[in-house]
């Protein structure tokens, strides 16, 4: 028995060997090798075109690339067994190798356990979520249109499996179920008013306010009332235009109210600090009438008794800095869109469902303060020098991160990342990245290792290196 | 050896005439323009490059002629100052296609004129890439918009205000500096036309003008503003254009060099040797001066990388040669800087050359110095192996039989080019995602810049490890080399000017893209014709 155990021990072996040196062979090294770059290659073209997600989602992240890193992983692995047992010679070549297989490993975790978001915070303000770019869909339903509660939260990857007609994502709500069906993922948004039948919609009016003697002094507007029982208003300087049920007649500002009865318009004009209206008037489209104020005239363009708002939307190729992804929902036969990181409102018969499509958050259980943003251009230009955000978390109090200098809190590091002007250029809003990358120690153990390695490599080689001879 | 010395002290009194050179304080006036003060000199160069594409206008400087667009911009619309070179461009607005060059008013009275601007603006509105066409019409705006700013005065700021950062431009100069910067204009023209008719008192009207600038600088305080030193080297390096006579030098060595080679004459090489000196000297010398003036080292954009390429070569080659005593080695070296100098000074709209305020997140001398010229340098590395790999490839297509020796010595070479630049390029990229954790917060991101340093360094390594296995050879080893080339260029320039995506956005460009590509192509071309010549031969016997 012994013997034939030994045997059998001997062939199983000498077949983990052959297996081992099959799996080591340099040939397949040099087509992985050569197959990363080409799948690297493709993914920097699919970048270029379609955007950084796409290229994340449809390449680097994708499982066939996991599948060609783990038959290099396996061919790194393979050759440093089949040197068994190892020489001193081997160690440069093994530093080298495993230095590698450190590298990706430490990337494959900070893939699958990392965090790399952002956050947006206005200046004097603070903000606790962490913005990251997987996408979810959640579900709330209402009857009393006041309390909320969530049917459905789903994570949903529209890149790598988008919906269509024939494979929709659907949900399944009290009666009916809606479904997403198309994904268009770079759309540019405009919004756009348009009548309804529905009687549970609100109005909406587009005006013109001029003054005829100052040639800039005149603007167009609509206004709309989000719902039947909604008030909505505008302000427009010194002026309050407002619609639906009338809030208050007395404000410290003048005030216009609007109001549809019998496709008319019953415009009532409020001097500020007085209950009393001071005109009224009953206006149809086109009518135009001269206010009190300022020479101002007011000019109806558009009487809508029931409106929605709607997206039009315009398809691209490509993404550009106006692109948002969009999907279309389907529901009793209705086709409507619905943006990313916005929301949408469907009606059926007794309750009121909200559709929100976003971007998840991470709640960071800590509040980051944004006391102050600075910025320092280039003398005489608009370029920005420098930039820095002066920030205090529970610990630690007016930390300033800057370009290059981040912050390092509770395993989280907080960068520098951009920033967001108004109008006038000036900075509104910081913009920092926040990362936890549990992979971060492999990646460095694994870089200190393989340059070990190379510098080992030439160590070894210095007395042949350089004769052309022999090699 | 005779020659050899007189050459010597000949380059020699050169470079020490042109240190002697006297300055006109017109040059040294510093203004204010895109974030930085500099001499009069460098901004009036690079508006006139921005309009008509050159330095120089007629073998006027480029000084004398921003002033007299300043003075008398209604004397400058006879003149064809205006170089389009998009045909798309030419032919809405009937201009000949065969013309580089033209009158102003053709182009900017034009009734298309107003509504191609119109087109610009609706395609920036829709922040979507600016394709060459529509760069070409920003080009254009911005050459009306220069021309016309300059001539209203609004463009040269030359006064310091104590109560801002933007300096005051003479337009808006008060009235007793107005007066005085009138002095200047006289004293220009007065001095300008003596010198045309060839008139006796010349000198004593050019010190008259140089008086008047003296005056000037210190009445408004500009004197004060910045050293006068700096202005002065900087002059100096517009003036004497270091890597221009480099290029000079590298050509010449490079010529005596194929000499020495073609005819095995050991005087070619010698006189090569004096000129491939004297070009690396002057090399240098620009480098340091470039590093002074913008106080970073010259890698954060494509002018200052490829000319830190080809000194990289050429350091590189002599290193190789000093311990494989190999002659090849030299040459591809100075083919390369020569190439590299070249291409640098002839595409001035593609390698921008004037120095620009850098972005804030490459504020870092410590960084940019490890990364990026670690990875530039590698580029040399391989860029020499590319040229080496070339003078192979002619070795076989000419008959490889008779030329064993030299094609193992190439092929050999071109092995050793490889290993430098995989022993930079590897630690590079490493550095790199140091960079990126450190300051973007992730070590790798698949960022199209690097993603592209890594298929390169692949490449390579595929290669190495190719030999390795006898999978490749001397054909295969000197193929590679050259072939091997096109992952580098791709990762050097096609990532900022044909993928124009990912972070490294500081970098990206436009233009170049059918020359670099038919680089590319007649390379691969070479591989596959030797390849052909090759495998015929082997029927054949």
């Amino acid at each position: 028995m012994p013997v034939l155990k030994t045997t059998q021990d001997k062939t199983q072996k000498s077949l983990f060997r052959r297996l081992i040196k099959k799996m080591a062979s340099l040939k397949l090294a040099v087509f992985t090798i050569c197959l990363i770059g080409v799948v690297s290659a493709i993914g920097t073209f699919v970048e270029a075109s379609l955007g950084v997600q796409h290229a994340q989602k449809l390449v680097y992240r994708s499982y066939w690339m996991m599948i060609v890193m783990g038959i290099f992983i396996i061919n790194l692995t393979s050759v440093i067994i089949d040197r068994w047992p190892w020489e001193k010679k081997h160690s440069s070549f093994i530093l080298a190798h495993i230095g590698i297989i450190f590298i990706i490993l430490g990337q494959w975790m900070t893939n699958q356990y990392g965090l790399d978001g952002t956050m947006r915070i206005a200046i004097g303000s603070s903000g606790q979520q962490v913005v990251i770019g997987d996408t979810e869909v959640q579900i709330y339903s209402s009857f009393d249109a006041q309390n909320y509660t969530r049917l459905y939260q789903q994570n949903v990857d529209f890149i790598t499996s988008p919906p269509t007609l024939n494979k929709p994502l659907t949900f399944q709500l009290e009666k009916e179920a809606f479904q997403f069906v198309e994904y268009a993922p770079f759309v540019i948004p405009r919004r756009e008013i348009v009548a309804s039948e529905l009687p549970r919609d609100g109005m909406a009016v587009r005006f013109q306010l001029i003054n005829p003697s100052i040639r800039q002094a005149q603007m167009i507007e609509w206004l709309y009332q989000r719902s039947a029982h909604t008030s909505d208003q505008l302000e427009l300087g010194p002026l309050t235009i407002s619609m639906g049920p009338l809030k208050s007649a007395v404000t410290d500002r003048n005030q216009l109210h609007f109001q549809i009865q019998d496709q008319k318009l019953i415009v009532t004009a409020y001097d500020k600090n007085n209950p009393e209206p001071a005109q009224r008037w009953k206006l149809s489209e086109g009518d135009s009438v001269p206010l009190k104020w300022m020479g101002f005239e007011l000019k109806i363009l558009r009487l809508l008794p029931q409106a929605r708002e709607t997206w039009d939307l315009t398809f691209k190729e490509g993404p550009t800095e106006l692109t948002v992804p969009a999907v279309k929902i389907l529901y009793k036969d209705q086709e409507q869109w619905v943006l990313l990181n916005d929301t949408l409102k469907l009606f059926s018969d007794n309750a009121v469902y909200i559709i929100a499509y976003s971007q998840k958050r991470i709640d960071l259980s800590f509040p980051v303060q944004l006391k102050n943003f600075e910025m320092e251009t280039y003398k005489g230009i608009s370029k920005a020098k420098e930039y820095k955000s002066i920030v205090s978390v529970p610990d630690i109090s007016d930390h300033v991160i800057s370009m290059n200098e981040p912050l390092k809190y509770k395993g989280l590091t907080f960068y520098q990342a951009s920033f967001q002007n108004d109008q006038m250029g000036k900075p509104v809003a910081s913009i920092l990245s926040v990362n936890y990358d549990p992979g971060r120690f492999l990646k460095y153990l694994g870089s200190t290792v393989m340059s070990l390695g190379i510098i080992l490599l030439f160590y070894f080689k210095r007395s042949s290196l350089w004769s052309s001879k022999k090699d | 050896m005779v020659f050899q010395k007189r050459l010597v002290v000949f380059m020699f009194s050169l470079f020490i005439s042109h240190l002697a050179y006297a300055f006109n304080e017109m040059q040294v006036l510093p203004v204010q323009h895109a974030g930085r003060i500099k001499p009069f000199d460098s901004f009036a160069r690079e508006q006139l490059e921005i309009v008509y594409g050159k330095t120089q206008f007629e073998g006027r400087s480029a000084y004398e002629v921003i002033l007299t667009w300043m003075m008398t911009p209604e004397a400058w619309q006879e003149k064809e100052i205006f170089q389009v070179q998009n045909l798309d461009v030419k032919k809405k607005l009937g201009l000949k296609s065969d013309q580089k060059r033209f009158k102003g008013d053709p182009i900017f009275s034009h009734e298309a004129f107003p509504g191609l601007m119109a087109e610009l603006n609706g395609k920036r509105e829709s922040k979507e890439k600016l394709t060459p066409y529509f760069q070409a019409l920003q080009r254009l705006e911005n050459q009306y918009f220069v021309f016309t700013e300059i001539a209203a005065g609004r463009m040269l700021k030359v006064m310091p205000d104590p109560q801002s950062d933007t300096w005051v431009s003479v337009a808006d100069l008060p009235e007793v500096h107005q007066s005085e910067f009138m002095e200047v204009t006289k004293g220009f023209i007065a001095s300008i036309s003596a010198e045309v008719d060839g008139k006796a008192d010349r000198k004593a009207l050019r010190e008259n003008f140089d008086q008047a600038v003296k005056t000037f600088k210190s009445s408004v305080g500009s004197d004060q503003a910045v050293s006068s030193t700096d202005m002065k080297i900087e002059v100096f390096f517009n003036e004497f254009h270091p890597f221009g006579w480099a290029a000079l030098a590298y050509g010449l060595a490079l010529i005596f060099f194929l000499i020495a080679w073609v005819m095995n004459r050991s005087w070619g090489e010698k006189t090569a040797y004096v000129f491939l000196i004297s070009a690396v000297i002057l090399h240098v010398l620009g480098f340091s001066l470039r590093c002074y003036l913008t106080g970073h080292p010259p890698v954060t954009n494509m002018y200052e990388t490829v000319v830190w390429v080809a000194l990289g070569a050429i350091v590189f080659a002599g290193i190789l040669t000093y311990y494989m005593k190999n002659r090849f080695l030299l040459l591809g070296g100075t083919m390369v800087a020569t190439f590299c100098l070249i291409i640098a000074d002839t595409a001035p709209i593609i390698l921008d050359a004037s120095i620009q305020p850098l972005e804030a997140v490459l504020r870092s001398n410590y960084w940019l110095t490890i990364h990026v010229l670690t990875i530039t340098i590698s580029y040399a590395a391989f860029f020499l192996a590319m040229a080496l790999g070339d003078l192979g490839l002619f070795y076989f297509i000419k008959g490889e039989a008779q030329h064993k020796t030299e094609i193992k010595a190439l092929a050999q070479s071109v092995y050793r080019s490889i290993q430098i630049g995989v022993a930079f390029i590897a630690p590079g990229i490493l550095l790199g995602g140091v960079w990126a954790d450190y300051s973007w917060g992730r070590f790798w991101g698949w960022d199209p810049k690097e993603t592209w340093a890594l298929i390169a360094l692949l490449g390579y390594v595929a290669v190495l490890h190719g030999r390795l296995v006898g999978l490749i050879k001397d054909f295969g080893m000197i193929a590679s080399g050259v072939g091997a080339f096109s992952l580098v260029i791709m990762s050097w320039y096609g990532v900022n000017f044909v993928l124009g995506a990912g972070l490294h956005t500081y970098g990206f460009g436009a233009g170049g893209i059918e020359y670099v590509t038919g680089f590319v192509l007649v390379h691969i071309l070479l591989i596959v014709y030797a390849w052909l010549v090759r495998r015929e031969r082997a029927k054949s016997t």
